[in-house]
């Protein structure tokens, strides 16, 4: 897990990124997957960052701990929250035609956003380097609507997951496959909690019954859940030496 | 009648005698016309040439103020002129009572050249018309004449007798117009004691006095004209002895006749040369061009006239639907797309602003600001001056003559701007017809075009709030991008191996619910609509990104779905997903077809078994190695075992999707095992390289190289698949072909 950065510490580092390409890179923002997403208070928002060279000549180095989120309200004006990081590597990126992307993970915690409400704007700062992007924080409805309960559970556990609460990300994981056992989301979150707790043989067991559910649920797909498919070779091959 | 006539002329030829007589003093007086009797016209003009003379030899020693050197200089002259002179009325005398009206219009034209000291003399050609009616009732008789008669023609001499200015007065210049008589038959009824005797006779009519009164030179120029008013008598037919004066208006222009060309130059040499219309986000107009024409003359001085008016009018004006092809969306206007604005200089406009009329021109230029509303908008614009002598003058453009004027600058036959073409072909693209789809970067399956017309691509669209063109060279592709950063990755990546001008930064009101990304079309030149592709969150897929209806072109392409859990998918691999499928959106297929799933699990005998569709049911045994011939068959029975519906396992096979070029984005890289040649049951345990390019040949390489230790893993692509490159088919022109 990585360490909760600080704005300040990141304010602290030389300027970077050292950038040497035609084009730019390009840089972007999505909260909890979207570009401009709805958020309920009190639920987590999870925030990806990507930076991608777009010019196959073009390379740039930046250090991520340079990297910087802000909130800001619908004035404008800057707020006092601190986004955390997670997932994300400390030493010094350099992209280029053969490693082309560099992602960043941050998220708010659902009591940071329990007290969020209207209309937001979140900055991603590396250096020259800004994205933008607008969301919304409403309240949850009540009741809630079908499927919503569900929803927020695998929200909740993908949020345990980024902030380290393997048990919690797991017992969520278990709630909604009490409901939906071929919970295609809760098998593949429930095995990223039982590796996180390492508890190997239960996270294969898990991907395998994802796996099997992913045929009965998608008989006709073009494509194979390739994601699922490598986090389960990783497993049931781990051990055995050295893959070439 | 005869009598009486002869009564005027002996009159009349005293006064003249006395007037001849005068000193030489006052040209009013010397010079005055008034009342001269009919038969002393000729004596008339002889005094006149010796007055102009005498003067003429006064000037040599006078110090006389000059006329303008301007007018000095000029050495031939073009005389316009009317008279008009009328006059009506009675009287009753110890002649009788009469009766009289009477009408006439001379109208006439010379071309001056010097003649004596500051003069000027020409023939004339003059034509006179005009009515006369009158009535004499004799005195103290019942008796009466009754004249009623028209003419029209041209003067005596008209043609040999000269007109004449002179310019030797410091006060003033004086006009003759020239021959003054025109001789016409008048026809008498003679009414007395019940008879009537008619009376046929030929009779002259001085149609213009002399007109002495000096006219001021103009403070400046050389445009002479006025109106000069003045009573003389008229005398014809029955006219009294001493009839009332007429009125005599003299109404005249006079020029330099110069071989002077006038033309209306429309400047194309400042802002019309560089101007392309643009349009805004907001609606309102974009960056205006001022037009300027002027009114030249070949002389290159001022122009012999003046400008009354100047209308400025557009015409063929496009109508494209909204300011660009995808904004805003699903556009339905027809309002035009160029306009004049009636506040740079007020003038009187149409309801829609299609023309423009100036009546306050100040010296020989007019100006008129035009608005733009599209990015692709264009006109014909056509400028006419109108002169105070009614002469109209269409505008030309200065430098090539081209009348209308094409707006924006551009050929005949293209609705482009030629200012966007040249900034295209320094850059050496080679630019078609405004139909022309015919981009070859990427070659891709060898179809040309992105589904864009040279003109769509010019007029342009909006991506991100921002305007951007077309790019004539590549092939463009229009990604609205839904998920932020969870495909930015991706699109960039897409870009970067494509080699397409992709536009991945559409916002959701920047293409339409049908993904056409040309929809605002409806004069300019368009082939197909073409359409964007969205990539979208599908809440409906876990693990899997499918870009559904494809491979196909982005005609087929309903969407990307990208899995719920995305997020957690490492952002490299993530990017490599959606370049995946965004490759399947331009009819790029997958290195081969034939991986297929097996079963594995740990027997009770403590062997590891394979089950296939061909296999028995408790499977075939297998040994997993490693490349490096270590065998890992032990590791994976502990890790499987206890797996209740065994290891769904993934199998690669030559000429399958793993094949071909290794670092392409279109193999699969979810292959964990393969079938060793040498003996089928063993199981190479490998983890497949990602691929990060595009390929351009179906050849193995890396793992898949031919004489590869222990073996080329999946060899080259299948049949008519890698050479990924190759494949990319973008314009929705055509049917995708199946590969």
């Amino acid at each position: 897990m990585f360490p909760v950065w600080k704005s300040a510490l990141a304010a602290l580092c030389i300027s970077f990124p050292l950038l040497s390409q035609t084009a730019p890179p390009d840089v972007s923002l999505a909260v909890n997957g979207a570009a401009n997403a709805e958020v309920y208070a009190g639920w987590p928002i999870l925030l990806q960052a990507t930076i991608a060279i777009t010019d196959d000549a073009g390379t740039a180095t930046f250090n991520p701990l340079q990297a910087s989120v802000q909130l800001y309200d619908a004035s404008g004006a800057a707020l006092p929250v601190t986004f955390t990081s997670y997932g994300g590597q400390t030493d010094d990126i350099t992209l280029n035609a053969d490693n082309d992307i560099a992602g960043f993970r941050f998220y708010l915690t659902p009591d940071q956003t329990a007290a969020l409400s209207g209309s937001y704007q979140v900055t991603f700062t590396l250096g020259d380097l800004t994205a933008k992007s607008a969301f919304t924080v409403s309240a949850e409805p009540t009741p809630s609507p079908e499927g919503l309960e569900s929803t927020k559970r695998l929200a909740m556990c993908d949020f345990y997951l980024a902030s380290g609460g393997y048990q919690q990300a797991l017992d969520l994981a278990n709630l909604e496959l009490a409901v939906n056992a071929s919970s295609l989301p809760a098998l593949s979150l429930a095995a990223s909690a039982l590796e996180g707790l390492g508890r190997k043989k239960e996270a294969i067991a898990a991907l395998a019954k994802a796996l099997a559910a992913f045929k009965t649920q998608f008989p006709a797909a073009t494509e194979p859940p390739k994601a699922l498919q490598q986090r389960y070779a990783n497993l049931i091959f781990s051990g055995t030496g050295a893959a070439n | 009648m005869r009598l009486r006539t002869a009564e005027v002329m002996e009159t009349a030829m005293s006064r003249f005698r006395s007037i001849e007589d005068a000193p030489l003093l006052g040209t009013q007086q010397a010079t005055s016309p008034e009342r001269l009797p009919v038969s002393s016209r000729d004596a008339r003009r002889q005094y006149s040439s010796l007055m102009v003379a005498i003067l003429s030899l006064a000037a040599a020693s006078a110090a006389f103020a000059q006329p303008s050197d301007e007018i000095l200089a000029v050495t031939r002259w073009k005389l316009n002129f009317t008279v008009t002179s009328t006059t009506s009325g009675s009287q009753n005398d110890f002649q009788g009572n009469s009766t009289w009206d009477f009408k006439a219009v001379a109208t006439g034209s010379a071309i001056l050249v010097p003649g004596t000291t500051r003069s000027y003399q020409g023939l004339t050609n003059i034509t006179v018309s005009g009515n006369y009616t009158s009535k004499w009732i004799l005195p103290g008789s019942t008796c009466y004449y009754e004249t009623n008669t028209s003419f029209s023609g041209v003067p005596d001499r008209s043609g040999t007798r000269m007109a004449y200015v002179s310019m030797i007065r410091k006060d003033g210049y004086t006009i003759d117009p020239g021959p003054d008589t025109i001789q016409y038959k008048i026809t008498t009824s003679e009414v007395c004691g019940g008879k009537t005797t008619v009376r046929e006779g030929t009779e002259s009519y001085y149609w213009t006095p002399v007109w002495p009164e000096p006219i001021p030179y103009p403070a400046s120029g050389t445009f002479l004209s006025g109106q000069v008013k003045r009573k003389s008598q008229i005398l014809i037919g029955q006219m009294p002895a001493y009839a009332p004066d007429g009125d005599f208006v003299l109404t005249y222009t006079m020029v330099p006749d110069v071989v002077e060309d006038l033309k209306l130059e429309v400047d194309d040499t400042g802002d019309y040369k560089n101007w392309r219309p643009e349009g805004k986000r907001d609606g309102s107009a974009g960056a205006p061009l001022q037009l300027t024409a002027t009114l030249v003359s070949s002389t290159g001085k001022d122009p012999n006239g003046k400008i009354s008016s100047m209308k400025w009018e557009l015409k063929n004006t496009s109508k494209e639907p909204g300011v660009a092809l995808n904004w805003p969306l699903n556009a339905a206007d027809s309002e035009f797309d160029l306009k004049f604005d009636p506040f740079v200089k007020p003038g009187v406009t149409d309801e829609n602003k299609q023309s423009i009329e100036h009546f306050e021109i100040s010296g020989y230029s007019d100006s008129a600001t035009i608005l733009p509303y599209d990015w692709g908008a264009w006109a014909d614009l056509v400028v006419t001056a109108t002169l105070t002598d009614g002469r109209k003058f269409t505008g030309k453009l200065k430098t090539s003559g081209d009348s209308p004027v094409r707006l924006p600058r551009r050929a005949a036959d293209s609705h482009i701007a030629d200012i966007w073409k040249e900034q295209q072909q320094k850059k050496g693209v080679k630019l078609g017809a405004d139909n022309a789809d015919d981009e070859s970067k990427p070659d891709g399956d060898g179809t040309p075009g992105d589904g864009l017309t040279l003109y769509e691509e010019y007029r342009g669209f909006y991506e991100n709030g921002t305007h951007i063109e077309g790019d004539p060279a590549k092939k463009d592709y229009f990604v609205l991008n839904k998920v932020a950063a969870l495909a930015s990755g991706g699109i960039a990546k897409f870009q970067r191996i494509s080699k397409l001008a992709v536009h991945g930064k559409l916002q959701p009101d920047e293409l339409p619910a049908d993904r056409v990304i040309n929809k605002n079309n409806k004069q300019g030149s368009h082939i197909v609509d073409q359409h964007g592709v969205i990539i979208e969150l599908d809440r409906s897929l876990v693990s899997l990104y499918k870009a559904f209806g494809g491979p196909g072109n982005p005609k087929m392409i309903s969407h990307i779905g990208i899995p719920t859990d995305a997020g957690s998918v490492e952002a490299g691999y993530e990017a490599v997903n959606v370049a995946h499928e965004l490759m399947h959106t331009v009819n790029t297929w997958h290195h081969g077809e034939s991986d297929y799933e097996v079963v594995w699990w740990a027997s009770p005998d403590g062997k590891l078994r394979e089950i296939t569709t061909t296999s028995p049911a408790i499977g075939n045994e297998i040994r997993v190695l490693n490349e490096d011939g270590t065998d890992a068959t032990a590791d994976v029975i502990i890790n499987i075992t206890g797996l209740v519906n065994g290891s769904l396992t993934w199998i690669g096979t030559k000429n399958g999707q793993h094949s071909g070029f290794e670092n392409c984005v279109m193999r699969y890289d979810n292959s964990r095992t393969y079938i060793a040649d040498a003996d089928a049951t063993i199981r190479y345990k490998v983890r497949e390289p990602v691929g990060h390019a595009s390929c351009s040949n179906p050849a193995g390489t890396g793992v898949n190289e031919p004489g590869r230790r222990p073996q080329s893993r999946y060899k080259e692509a299948a049949a008519g698949r890698g050479d990924c490159q190759h494949q990319l088919l973008v314009t929705d022109a055509v049917t995708a072909p199946q590969r």
